[in-house]
């Protein structure tokens, strides 16, 4: 289990397998949510998560193991839905209020 | 520059049986409208094997492998409407929006797609309107 505090959480990267749909589409849901904290939200394929700067990493479940291969050191939160995630939403409220994130 | 929704883009009446077909038909719309050559169109499908693309509230968003971007000519999205719901890994899918991007062109359509279908109102429309006209201006917000 890797954590980190809500509140330094600066750069979040949503992972999928070719970077061009599912994750282009969370990541532009989160950074509508999240700017007012002024986290960026970018989104990547999952075989280039090592290249990327991040706080936290996000992705679906079904790519989650793929994922905490790559980046072991990272939080790595995995989601069910592309819309109206509850984990998502989660993600959202405990950076707003700056308390601990941690991945399964 | 051509917009990344064009009216010939979007078919209300498709027909398929699974995925595979599905995909294949939004991959011939890219390679017709000229946005993709055929070896983006093969990796569509190859990518949905990996992983399906359905979101949800009954929609795919079917596209190429990172690697196959640079069989993308333009950027360009294709719209199709099925008749008869799609099982698609674990979901019914009966709209198609099929991508093609060589970089991050499509990040604003796709971010408003998301709202979209999450209102009750304008996802309606995408379900039933009969006027391409008004499902591309919707989608390109």
């Amino acid at each position: 289990m890797t954590t980190i505090s809500g509140a330094s959480v600066k750069n979040i990267v949503v992972a999928c397998e070719a970077g061009m749909g599912s994750s282009v589409m969370v990541a532009k849901q989160l950074a509508k949510q999240l700017k007012a904290q002024e986290v960026s939200v970018t989104h990547s394929p999952v075989n280039q998560l090592t290249e990327t700067e991040h706080d936290l990493v996000l992705c679906h479940r079904g790519l989650g193991s793929r994922a905490k291969q790559a980046v072991p050191d990272s939080v790595v939160i995995m989601f069910d839905m592309f819309l109206g995630d509850l984990k998502i939403a989660e993600v959202v409220s405990k950076i707003k209020s700056g308390d601990d994130i941690s991945d399964d | 520059m051509t917009d990344l929704v064009q009216q010939a883009g979007i078919k209300l009446d498709a027909t398929a049986s699974s995925p595979e077909e599905a995909v294949d038909i939004c991959g011939k719309l890219l390679v017709e409208l000229g946005a993709v050559t055929t070896a983006y169109a093969v990796a569509m499908w190859e990518r949905e094997q990996i992983f399906p693309s359905a979101i949800g509230m009954g929609f795919a968003i079917p596209h190429g492998t990172d690697e196959s971007r640079s069989h993308v000519i333009f950027d360009q999205l294709v719209f199709l409407r099925f008749a008869k719901p799609i099982d698609w890994a674990d979901d019914e899918v009966t709209c198609v929006l099929g991508i093609a991007s060589q970089g991050d062109g499509h990040v604003e359509l796709l971010g408003n797609l998301a709202e979209l279908i999450q209102d009750q109102d304008k996802l309606a429309i995408l379900q039933q309107s009969q006027s391409p006209e008004e499902i591309a201006q919707l989608l390109l917000g």
